[in-house]
């Protein structure tokens, strides 16, 4: 039994408060992977943190409550995503969430993650020798920021940089790997 | 549409088939342009600051609102008006078709092209020639080869300076690419048409020096801190870099009219007969061959040493610079019927294992050239 949620099934705003205070950011900065747009990020997170409130008696959860707020947010970005015709069939977006927020999702399987990765991997492959350690630690070993720090005897914020860098060669690289283009 | 479409529409680098489907998903709906516009003006940019009290506030105002007043669906309407849309969007999304302009290619398969691999040819000190390639493994005293790599194995044991010094060269044909491990722990990559010429063992205490005879090379240099100060010099007939320790790029091929070294870490100088210019990192260095000048830019050290790495890169270059590129890696010669396409510039990147026909049908579907034929190993861009 998930003590947070129990409390929150009891309306306890205090413990409802401090769930809230540790993980509206990153929730934001995770919706926001998909939506880009802060405002829609802050939206659909307070709806999820409301959903949660008013309908704490019917929530079943196989895991954490973490995890569930995270594959809600996920939900709604993809409902968001869908309604503007917009799919990620090749796992870029997924893949850019992964390096940058700590969140590693429950379902989203290993055999998924290889496909994904196998689609990058060659990309990632290109990439200087430090920041594709990172990379890999990170995807697919669900290592954390600190824990990629300690391994690799660097800071956390220069794995976040690292991460933050190969997320855009990444871009660069995916798009136009094979393309040759006119310009004038 | 695929997200991929967008951002490849902010690098610029749609096809004209993609071009298509962006221009009708974006006309589609206000809520896609406003979508396009939100990924483009802050797909890069980190987020500042997000105000925990502001939506904490937002927050209770809403369920203070659920305890006051039971008259509160909102939200499941909105449930109710999302879904329908998704319902309407599932129908588009399954209906894209493609859309293909062909026009057929005439290929002789005389002489098959083939992609380039890893191959080498090693001279020894005794004038006798090695042969390495892909797959094939070749070990000999103190050096050894696993067919993409030559290695050779004395790092710590330097000749003392009364002994002669013996020179090996390793050189790379067109169609080949090679990497080496000097006897001091530096890496070097070779690109195809290139020869390096090197020492079997460095003297300790003395400046280490080899020659990038001709072709392009990718050198990461071990420091002169763990080789007793030594400092590294690369050697060419119209310049010389000095190094401490860096990694950096020279192109210095034969039949081109000048040399570029790209600095990518640590710092170089580049000196010829006339002048001498330090790089800081992401600076070039172009010597002008006809007079001699150095001048210094600063450019992308990515795409210019991605050769390395399995890509060839290109920023604004012409189908004349691309075409020398893949004709030394495909060993091919090309031949432009109509002049003016030459100086045709694309953008683009490139892997290495792609079929050079693969390659060629990208340069047609951008419609610039009409057509192009393949006879033994000779295109033909018309």
């Amino acid at each position: 039994m998930n003590l947070i949620l129990e409390e929150i099934r009891k309306q306890n705003r205090r413990v409802f408060k401090n769930f809230f205070d540790k993980h509206y950011k990153e929730l934001v900065v995770y919706a926001n992977g998909y939506l880009f747009d802060l405002d829609s990020s802050e939206d659909i997170v307070q709806e999820v943190f409301i959903y949660i409130w008013e309908n704490a008696d019917k929530i079943k959860i196989k895991s954490s409550l973490k995890g569930y707020l995270f594959a809600m947010v996920r939900n709604r970005c993809f409902n968001f995503l869908r309604a503007v015709k917009i799919t990620d069939d090749y796992g870029f977006l997924e893949f850019n969430i992964n390096l940058i927020t700590e969140h590693v999702f429950d379902t989203v399987t290993d055999e998924d993650k290889k496909i994904v990765y196998h689609q990058i991997l060659k990309i990632v492959d290109t990439l200087p020798d430090k920041m594709q350690q990172i990379v890999k630690l990170k995807f697919l070993h669900n290592y954390k920021y600190s824990e990629i720090a300690e391994e690799l005897g660097i800071s956390i914020n220069t794995v976040k940089t690292q991460l933050k860098r190969a997320k855009l060669r990444i871009t660069e690289l995916v798009t136009s790997i094979l393309i040759l283009l006119q310009i004038h | 549409m695929e997200f991929k479409l967008i951002i490849k529409k902010l690098n610029n680098s749609l096809t004209p088939e993609e071009e298509i489907i962006f221009s009708k998903w974006y006309n589609e709906a206000d809520s896609h342009k406003d979508y396009f516009i939100s990924v483009k003006e802050n797909y890069e940019k980190d987020i500042n600051h997000i105000d925990i009290e502001k939506g904490w506030l937002s927050i209770q105002k809403n369920i203070n609102i659920v305890e006051n007043a039971k008259k509160n669906n909102y939200w499941k309407y909105a449930v109710a008006a999302a879904s329908i849309v998704v319902l309407i969007s599932l129908n588009f999304i399954f209906n894209k078709e493609d859309i293909q302009v062909s026009e057929p290619v005439i290929v002789n398969n005389d002489e098959l092209i083939l992609i380039g691999t890893d191959k080498a040819t090693l001279t020894l000190e005794d004038g006798s020639s090695i042969v390495l390639e892909k797959g094939e493994t070749y070990v000999a005293g103190n050096i050894n080869s696993n067919g993409e790599k030559l290695v050779y194995n004395n790092y710590n044991k330097k000749s003392n300076s009364e002994e002669e010094i013996k020179y090996n060269y390793l050189t790379i044909p067109r169609g080949g690419q090679y990497a080496i491990k000097l006897s001091d722990g530096t890496e070097v990559w070779l690109n195809s048409e290139s020869q390096l010429k090197y020492p079997v063992n460095f003297i300790d205490g003395k400046t280490r020096e080899v020659e990038l005879v001709y072709g392009e090379a990718y050198f990461d240099v071990t420091s002169s801190f763990e080789n007793n100060g030594s400092k590294f010099i690369v050697l060419n007939k119209n310049q010389e870099v000095e190094v401490l320790g860096t990694e950096f790029n020279i192109k210095a091929y034969k039949d081109e009219s000048n040399i570029y070294t790209t600095l990518v870490e640590g710092r170089v100088t580049v000196s010829n007969s006339v002048s001498k210019q330090n790089l800081t990192p992401n600076q070039q260095s172009k010597i002008c061959l006809v007079n001699n000048q150095i001048t210094v830019n600063t450019v992308d050290v990515y795409g210019e040493t991605s050769w390395k790495t399995g890509f060839f890169s290109f920023k604004s270059k012409t189908l004349k610079d691309i075409m020398v590129v893949l004709s030394r890696w495909y060993d091919v010669e090309v031949i432009f019927e109509d002049k003016k396409l030459e100086g045709v510039k694309f953008n683009g990147v490139i892997s290495k294992n792609e079929k050079i026909e693969e390659i060629l049908n990208l340069i047609k579907k951008t419609n610039f050239i009409t057509a192009y034929d393949v006879t033994n190993k000779k295109i033909t861009i018309k």
